[in-house]
């Protein structure tokens, strides 16, 4: 864990602390931080605004209710992507087909300079390839750890796969990024 | 790919995990391979890409909200200087009494004694560093 994470993490469980007992405003900072996140996983799954945003309230009532059970052993964005997950998972609104976020060409990183962007669009078809003939459970897996940050370890506790299996889907597909990126090493 | 042994080491390199540190034996190849070292920093760097939509700088937000107060430099001086002339006196002293034991130890105790007074001082006032240093990050 880097300094970055320490601070977020302890960030997080002052929050998750002063919501607890009782500052709703807390909760609301959190909401701000990891908004995104959670809608970016649910587009992937409801393919339309009006139910992403549906999907984004329901996972935050859940983790507004269920935050007192909240342990330190995983991180809070662990825990949140995870009532995430499932709740796509379970949902009767969803898309039958996942769709990846590495297809969604309007995702850019807006303070990124055109050379990182390049980097990261290299990134996304790399992820593309790499899913592309995958089921849906381990194509999200690699798209935890590319896109959401996570560890193998954070991958598994939030879809219940294996952490190996999980390990050779993303080396796989860190493979194909290799070999995407070659023209920046050989230059 | 220049050979089989960079080959197993970028193997090595993508099995890796998420902020997992390197290992020693792969930080060692990259200082003497320029290919490898290139293709580490082009992977690591897409990694961070592939995630800042995401995570939209989420400690430059924090540190913007940390207020930083002014450092008391006062009280650090007054020590530093406190803790030289300990120094020098206690130089002399050894020099005098000519013991290679003695200085041997109190040496070892200054060297100490300096690295406490640093880590200190940084970890007194990490949130003036972190908030400085934050101003130098790419």
């Amino acid at each position: 864990m880097n300094l970055e994470q320490s601070l977020i993490r302890l960030r997080d469980s002052a929050l998750i602390k002063s919501t607890v007992s009782g500052n709703q405003k807390s909760f609301g900072k959190l909401v701000s931080y990891y908004k995104k996140r959670i809608h970016t996983l649910g587009m992937s799954f409801f393919k339309n605004e009006a139910d992403t945003d549906d999907f984004v309230q329901e996972v935050f009532i859940k983790a507004y209710q269920n935050l007192s059970s909240f342990r330190s052993e995983s991180s809070f964005p662990t825990w949140l992507t995870s009532i995430a997950y499932n709740t796509a998972i379970n949902s009767k609104n969803r898309r039958k087909e996942y769709l990846p976020i590495s297809d969604e060409e309007n995702l850019e990183g807006k303070d990124l300079t055109p050379e990182k962007n390049h980097i990261r669009k290299a990134t996304m078809l790399a992820v593309r390839e790499a899913v592309k003939n995958l089921p849906e459970k381990e194509a999200v897996c690699v798209e935890l750890y590319f896109f959401y940050d996570n560890t193998h370890a954070e991958i598994s506790e939030i879809t219940g796969l294996p952490v190996n299996t999980i390990k050779s889907h993303i080396f796989r597909a860190k493979k194909i990024l290799r070999e995407n990126l070659r023209g920046y090493y050989e230059e | 790919m220049k050979n089989e042994k960079c080959e197993k080491i970028m193997d090595e390199f993508l099995s890796l995990d998420k902020y997992e540190r390197i290992p020693l034996r792969i930080t060692l190849h990259l200082l003497t391979c320029r290919e490898c070292r290139s293709q580490v920093h082009y992977l690591t760097l897409a990694e961070k890409y592939a995630s800042s939509p995401i995570r939209p700088h989420q400690i430059k937000d924090m540190l913007e909200t940390i207020e930083v107060k002014p450092v008391s430099m006062t009280k650090w001086i007054v020590s530093g200087i406190l803790m030289i002339l300990l120094m020098v006196i206690f130089g002399i002293f050894l020099n005098k009494i000519d013991r290679t034991g003695f200085a041997i130890i109190f040496n070892i105790m200054f060297g100490v004694l300096v690295t406490v007074y640093c880590a200190l001082f940084v970890g007194t006032n990490m949130d003036f560093f972190l908030k400085k240093s934050s101003k130098f990050r790419l």
